[in-house]
């Protein structure tokens, strides 16, 4: 568990100049199309994403889904490439394949050896806007996402947080996650996705982001001459816009069907990822609940002074391009310790605000930080996605790199009034995942 | 539950956690019962829609050719721990991870989930730090530490940034010679490892693959033993001491540092921060018969309410060192290991739309191990997914890969084997693997041009010797009711089995008593024994009627029950229970010694009918006769018993003593919880048929100079009966009628 909290933290944020960080170079072609390189000398390998700004907060409500069916109708052939073969020929080549859908954007990733990087800019190219769409894999297809959904459907772990989200938002389409459901599945067209294609596969809504060992010359040439002569278009629509979160000013709670295991998931909304708070309530995120030694952990797993209350816990900050949230969990056994669980991630919660972080763990924090980000320079396909990510949340690609400065700024004080400000008791979702059984 | 935090982030497709090594077995009945893929037909021609398009080509992929490591530097400590040293100075950062041979492989099936725990409870207190203390210490410098067991090796280790290396030099050694074990820690790992088994009974696909392996190994096979509630509980601290220093010795172990290491200076370090770890003898790894293969063998395992089936086909791999394992790599490739560039995705995903994911593997052991097709798919589809499945074992083990996907296997495989190697950590891991199996570096470095020796005739060759088409188990997850018509439907013969059944019985060995612990409980024991009544008063009982109220919970429903339980030492029990349904229901259990009757209705005519109780309920009785919460202080006071204390616990805020005592019933033993104020017993704690049970007791009251509780709770996973005592008579007049099995009942 700590060490996906350390990861999960490292991601989301970034980077000391100590550290001797590769250097991001950014430029844009004519047809708006977004490009970032970032080179590493002898590196075995180079990490080819093209990062679509269009995720599930685009979808109309009864097209929940659709960026995701989206995402798999990618593979599906190509005025020039026939289906799965983008997979296959750079599977041939030594390369690994993927993409993933969520809430801000879908990307697509080809980490190959270095010497293909021409191929796989040109397969890219070819399917940002050459999709084939036929009914018949469109069909095939759907089923194929159905199973995907239904993995969600049989776990009450994803189904809890899934209704989590649910009750946590009100009108922003962060309500629902970018799996779908079978319903409106079932429901979309040929010319639904169609539109959706049209509307957010076009370079000036794209950015392609190349690391490993290449120069920026290289990448330049090839995006040049294969996604230059792809034409701009219209802006991409953004109905999230219209569709801002009230501030939550009561409590909401619900306990929903029962799993083998109990879970108490504590959510706060906080600000969107431009908003410097979030560093903030990052660390507070940090000494709450990432490590063994956070408060939270402490307290549930139990030490001298508290018995043991859960099986583990943890807080995370999910930085969202629209306002997202800091989210505590507690998972238990004994239905006896549920009250207690979520007493006590509100009791760390109200301590951290009342009384701000020790000195020690202000800098345990910034360092857990700082380490993390070093570690992350080790992988070529975890950079790409972090710059990825840096832009969708920031605009910025390089963003990523400036964060560890921007955690190293955090104040006690900071901390102390980001938690009272924004994880207030009274601001709270909570949901519990009661068990089927006891303990 | 390390799955649990991922959650928050759930994000449609994207890389996903490479999914564990299914394993595999069934009663053979020759063939006539034998799954048989039926000899559809190929499918239809369809028009060719790219016909006439130009293509994009794929570039020629390179030869294979050697991976260029950086030196490798190796040296053994004094103490004999084997040390390989990977510098690279690019970024600032020193991981070590250090490796004992030993692992799941070398567990006795007694103490099932031993290797996980002693390795998870390195980190959970040495004589330096407690658990609390060795987190702060390694996340104040932005650290990770970790442990785990695999199949075949523990694994420790250690990363930081490389100004901090001081840190894991102090820490690995510190947990590795100075680990405690702390009693109050290891019941956290418990439930931790509890927690596991819980939520595989809400992941079909996690508990897919733990029943395969057992159908495939059996029972008397290590690779065939899958962790329960019940072997959980059987862990007891001795048992992690005496594996950590059965096995974790230097010359049992290899260390691999790397990353920006002083690597002058490194040795002299290692040595001193290792120095105190003693040599010790290591045994044998135990070996076990492989089980045989022989027809097909198909177990359901029926999950209510599953919408999804997961399916694995699995019959047994190869050896590491098989002369043929480069060969399997390829043909498995072709045939599900290569994602969209095998058979199973095409046929199964991309053609049939049954599934996201279909694909295949072996394990990389030093053992045979198992190969496992793998795939889930709505219910209707199940029994036609697995066919599609079987039809293409078969093919593949008749014709072996076509040289294209030769071709395309080898590029690949041998194409992607240097991406891994990003990192000094990445060949740091790889080289832990390679060592372990005695493989040594140059493997690592010559993979590709190992793969790239494969060719059609060789590939075939081991695919047709390797897949056995009429040798295999499948396993099915899923809700029987949608998929019992479907295998009848097909003529296939199978098992069912429940979801939350254990899928591996649990065997039991006679627990050694640490005498230190024994002679604390005895104290508690007799404050216990002196608040009850009194060893003689209880002695003195020969016969115990109670009868109470309360309620029951049947599927999910609070009935209320009335009992009337007479209790003749030492084996004489009858039960007989009212319950309060729509209609008055009544059930008599009596048992007699080894055996016993039963009455219950006849569900058409509510008739009660008279059947002999079954062998299990037998069995049952005759555990609760020895638990009778009247009587098991006096038993646990006998000479003979073996009774100790552990570390206290809190029942609703107040805090008991802990005894655990050996039973004469395989696997369940239990645990005492003695109220530190009132010295009066307050649970009887027992796995049963799986599952963990709480007899719980409160308000207790003066009955002939013997305290008995009056309200008595029993629950287990969420559902109890309580009960209200009326009466309590010791030695009352029994009629010897009672317990004769009538001809019929009124």
């Amino acid at each position: 568990m700590r060490r996906i909290v350390t990861a999960a933290v490292a991601l989301a944020m970034a980077a000391p100049a100590s550290a001797g960080t590769p250097k991001i170079e950014t430029f844009q072609l004519a047809n708006g199309l977004k490009v970032a390189v970032m080179p590493i000398e002898g590196a075995p390998v180079v990490a080819v994403q093209v990062w679509y700004h269009a995720g599930s907060k685009d979808e109309p409500r009864d097209r929940r889904g659709s960026a995701h069916m989206f995402e798999h109708m990618m593979f599906k052939g190509t005025q020039h490439v026939r289906p799965e073969a983008h997979a296959q020929m750079l599977n041939g080549i030594g390369g690994y394949v993927n993409a993933a859908t969520d809430e801000d954007a879908t990307h697509y990733i080809d980490t190959i050896p270095s010497d293909y990087l021409d191929f796989a800019v040109q397969l890219e190219a070819e399917r940002m806007r050459n999709l084939m769409f036929r009914p018949d894999m469109i069909a095939t297809e759907k089923e194929v996402v159905k199973e995907e959904i239904r993995q969600q459907e049989n776990s009450p772990i994803a189904k809890g947080f899934l209704k989590f989200l649910d009750i946590a938002y009100t009108k922003h389409p962060y309500a629902w996650t970018a799996g779908g459901n079978l319903k409106d599945l079932d429901a979309t067209t040929p010319d639904d996705l169609k539109k959706f294609y049209d509307a957010y596969y076009q370079p000036n809504n794209a950015m392609l982001v190349v690391v490993g060992r290449v120069t920026p010359e290289q990448v330049k040439a090839s995006a040049e001459k294969w996604f230059g002569a792809i034409p701009k278009a219209a802006d991409a629509p953004r109905p999230a816009a219209q569709a801002q979160e009230p501030a939550q000013t009561t409590q909401r709670k619900q306990v929903v069907d029962p799993g083998q295991i109990g879970l108490t998931l504590v959510g706060w909304h906080i600000p969107a990822a431009k908003d410097k708070d979030v560093y903030s309530l990052q660390v507070a995120s940090i000494i709450l609940g990432a490590g063994d030694s956070s408060r939270i952990k402490i307290r549930l797993k139990g030490d001298k002074t508290h018995p043991a209350i859960a099986l583990d816990g943890g807080m995370e900050s999910i930085v969202r391009e629209d306002p997202g949230m800091t989210i505590a969990l507690g998972a238990w056994l004994d239905p006896k310790q549920a009250d207690g669980v979520e007493a006590a991630i509100f009791d760390e919660v109200k301590k951290l605000g009342d009384k701000g972080p020790a000195p020690d763990e202000l800098r345990k924090a910034k360092n857990q930080v700082q380490s993390g980000f070093v570690f992350s320079l080790e992988h070529a396909q975890g950079l790409a996605e972090a710059i990825g990510r840096s832009w969708i949340l920031t605009g910025d690609p390089a963003q990523f790199t400036r964060d560890v400065d921007e955690i190293e700024k955090v104040s006690a004080a900071d901390v102390k009034r980001v938690v009272k400000q924004y994880l207030a008791a009274e601001k709270a979702t909570v949901v519990v995942i009661p068990t089927k059984g006891g303990k | 539950m390390k799955r649990l935090l991922p959650l928050l982030g759930l994000l449609a497709c994207g890389p996903k956690p490479a999914p564990a090594p299914p394993t595999p077995t069934l009663p053979s009945d020759g063939t006539d019962h034998t799954a048989k893929p039926p000899p559809a037909p190929d499918a239809p021609a369809v028009v060719d829609a790219w016909q006439g398009h130009e293509l994009i080509q794929q570039p020629a992929a390179k030869a294979p050719a050697a991976v260029q490591l950086p030196a490798i530097e190796n040296f053994k400590l004094a103490n004999g721990l084997d040390v390989f040293v990977v510098r690279d100075p690019k970024l600032p950062v020193v991981s070590m991870q250090l490796a004992i041979k030993a692992g799941r492989m070398d567990e006795p099936r007694a103490r099932l989930g031993v290797s996980e725990a002693a390795a998870d409870m390195l980190v959970k207190g040495t004589k330096k730090h407690d658990a609390v203390g060795l987190a702060k210490t390694i996340d104040f410098v932005g650290g990770t530490i970790g442990a785990d067991a695999t199949f075949e090796a523990t694994l420790l280790s250690c990363s930081v940034l490389s100004k901090n290396v001081s840190t894991c030099m102090d820490l690995m050694p510190e947990m590795i010679t100075q680990s405690t074990f702390p009693d109050a820690e290891l019941a956290k790992v418990k439930d931790l490892m509890l927690g596991t088994v819980r939520q595989h009974l809400d992941d079909a696909g996690a508990l897919a693959s733990e029943q395969i392996q057992n159908l495939l190994w059996g029972n008397d096979h290590v690779r065939g033993w899958i962790n329960s509630e019940q072997s959980i509980a059987n862990l007891h601290r001795d048992d992690l001491v005496a594996w950590a220093k059965t096995w974790y010795v230097p010359n049992n172990s290899l260390l691999v540092v790397t990353g920006d290491v002083d690597a002058k200076k490194l040795k002299g370090d290692l040595e001193r921060a290792f120095g105190t770890w003693a040599k010790g003898a290591v045994p044998p790894a135990p070996s076990y018969k492989e089980p045989g293969l022989s027809g097909s063998k198909i177990r359901l395992v029926d999950k209510p309410g599953q919408t999804q089936t997961h399916i694995r086909i699995a019959q047994f791999g190869i050896k590491h060192d098989d002369p043929r394992f480069f060969d399997t790599l390829v043909w498995n490739y072709a045939l599900g290991g290569g994602a969209f560039s095998s058979r199973l995705m095409k046929v199964v995903r991309v053609e049939g739309g049954k599934t996201y994911g279909a694909s295949s593997s072996f394990d990389r052991n030093l053992d045979r191990g198992s190969w496992v097709a793998t795939t889930f798919t709505r219910n209707s589809e199940a029994v036609a997914t697995a066919k599609l499945i079987l039809k293409e074992i078969q093919k593949m083990a008749a014709e072996g890969p076509t040289q294209g996907e030769i071709d395309a296997a080898v590029a690949n495989l041998a194409g992607s084997w240097g991406l891994r190697f990003q990192s000094a950590g990445d060949i740091g891991s790889a080289l832990v693997g390679a060592e372990l199996h005695g493989f040594g570096k140059e493997y690592l470095a010559n993979y590709p041009l190992a793969v790239g020796k494969v060719d059609q005739a060789s590939a075939k060759r081991a695919a047709q010797q390797i897949l056995t088409p009429r040798d295999y188990v499948i396993v099915m997850v899923g809700d029987a009711k949608d998929l019992e018509p479907q295998l009848k439907k097909e003529g296939w013969r199978y098992e069912k089995v429940s979801a939350v059944e254990p899928v591996t019985p649990v065997e039991v060995a006679q627990q050694p008593v640490d005498p230190k612990a024994a002679a604390a409980a005895k104290p508690i024991l007799a404050d216990a024994l002196a608040a009850k009544g009194g060893k003689a008063k209880l002695a003195a009982i020969k016969a115990i009627h109670e009868t109470a109220s309360g309620t029951t919970a049947i599927q999910d429903h609070d009935v209320p029950v009335d009992i009337d339980r007479m209790f003749v030492m030492p084996d004489k029990l009858r039960i007989d229970a009212t319950l309060h349904l729509a209609k008055d229901v009544k059930i008599i259990e009596t048992l007699t010694g080894g055996g016993g009757w039963m009455g219950a209705p006849n569900p058409q005519t509510f008739a009660v009918e008279i059947s002999d109780l079954p062998a299990a309920q037998v069995a049952s009785a005759q555990f609760e006769i020895w638990r009778d919460p009247e009587l098991i202080l006096l038993k646990a006071s006998d000479a003979g018993a073996k009774v100790v204390a552990v570390a206290d616990e809190a029942l609703d805020g107040k805090p008991q003593s802990v005894l655990h005592m050996q039973s004469p019933f395989p696997g369940m033993d239990i645990s005492l919880y003695i109220d530190k104020k009132t010295k009066l017993l307050t649970r009887i704690a027992y796995t049963e048929s799986g599952q963990q049970v709480n007899d719980d007791f409160a308000d207790y009251r003066d009955v002939n100079g013997i305290k008995v509780s009056f309200k008595r709770t029993s629950s287990s996973r969420g559902h109890a009966t309580t009960l209200t005592l009326g009466k309590v008579e010791f030695d009352p007049k029994v009629d010897p009628a009672l317990f004769s099995k009538p001809k019929d009942v009124k």
